[in-house]
């Protein structure tokens, strides 16, 4: 079985009110499930690994290769839990602990 | 270090806290240079303080027009007009004569096909025979704003429209055509984005850096005071007024 292996992607959203790790989750699934479809979630093999909802940052966890599929897909969110609402990508690493550090340094 | 550049951001000019907004974005999302759309008539103040404001918030600011002429003589007609008061030009092509003479034209930096339009550009690629001058323009936004079956027509159409520019080798430039903040992204998602319609993945970089900022460096020398022709610049006017009093 081949390993795979992780990659963290560092996002930023702004919109127009807080927003809870549940509806980030959802919108973000949603945003991949629309351009890739259903096999493109499965392969993508996301998880929420935290979001700040005060600051709203956020680290995600995928398939290294899913990473271009992940960035491409939360470009087209528009609208999250009906709110005007846009997605940054910021940063991606291998380690989580790589990721904190270039985050926190930025 | 590279420089990320998006070309085509449509703000509500009368709003000026929106510009404040997008201007500030921009900065964040680490785009270097924007250009606003603004129309034909616009006054060169209402320029200079946009440009302000780009400044103050330390992105580099370049006036853009859109034209949408209905034939190739309203193209060449208005052309003569913006030409020397805007920094970038880009034109819609909303019809097959209209895109072969802009695109010939060396004045039009910007070819933008609108994907409301009839008009296909691919269809017509043969036509394309003089080596086209201007570059072609994807506006991000046409896939963001969509969803579902439309979005799926508007991918295609792009996709077609990226694969005849690479056969013809015209430059490719990737512009979020945002009118809002939210329509605004990070100039790496964008290209990931347009990626996934059969540009590879440094050929969609370079097309949200060096492209556009080849075509804004090479406008910008244009419209310098100092510039004569291509290749040429007027340097030293003392020397050359002092050369002509003593003869």
């Amino acid at each position: 079985m081949q390993k795979t292996r992780p990659r963290y992607l560092a996002f930023r959203i702004i919109a127009g009110k807080p927003l809870s790790q549940f509806e980030v989750f959802n919108a973000i699934s949603n945003a991949i499930l629309s351009l890739h479809g259903e096999y493109g979630l499965a392969c993508a093999n996301i998880h929420l690994i935290e979001f700040d909802s005060e600051k709203n940052h956020g680290i995600i966890k995928c398939d290294h290769k899913a990473v271009n599929l992940l960035r491409s897909s939360i470009v087209t969110i528009t609208h999250v839990d009906g709110q005007p609402a846009v997605v940054f990508a910021t940063r991606v690493s291998g380690t989580i602990k790589r990721l904190r550090q270039k985050f926190l340094s930025k | 270090m590279r420089r990320f550049v998006d070309l085509h951001l449509i703000p509500p000019l009368k709003d000026l806290s929106a510009i404040e907004k997008m201007v500030n974005l921009a900065f964040d999302v680490g785009l270097s240079t924007i250009a606003f759309t603004f129309p034909m008539d616009t006054p060169l103040e209402e320029i200079e303080h946009t440009r302000v404001i780009c400044r103050e918030a330390g992105v580099d600011f370049a006036s853009r027009t859109d034209l949408s002429p209905s034939n190739p003589k309203d193209l060449i007609r208005v052309l003569r007009r913006v030409r020397k008061k805007f920094e970038i030009i880009g034109v819609f092509c909303h019809s097959q004569t209209v895109a072969k003479c802009a695109a010939k034209d060396s004045r039009v930096d910007l070819l933008n096909f609108p994907v409301e339009s009839h008009f296909v550009f691919g269809r017509y690629s043969a036509h394309f025979t003089t080596p086209v001058c201007a570059a072609l323009e994807i506006d991000v936004i046409n896939i963001t704003r969509f969803q579902g079956v439309e979005r799926a027509r508007i991918i295609g159409k792009l996709s077609r429209q990226l694969g005849v520019a690479k056969k013809l080798r015209i430059p490719i430039v990737i512009s979020s055509g945002a009118m809002s903040w939210n329509a605004m992204r990070g100039p790496m998602d964008m290209a990931t984005l347009v990626s996934l319609l059969g540009l590879d993945l440094q050929s969609a970089i370079e097309a949200t850096s060096t492209s556009p900022m080849l075509i804004l460096t090479r406008n910008r020398t244009k419209l310098d005071p100092s510039f004569v022709t291509s290749g040429v610049r007027f340097t030293r006017g003392k020397t050359i007024a002092n050369a002509k009093d003593k003869t």
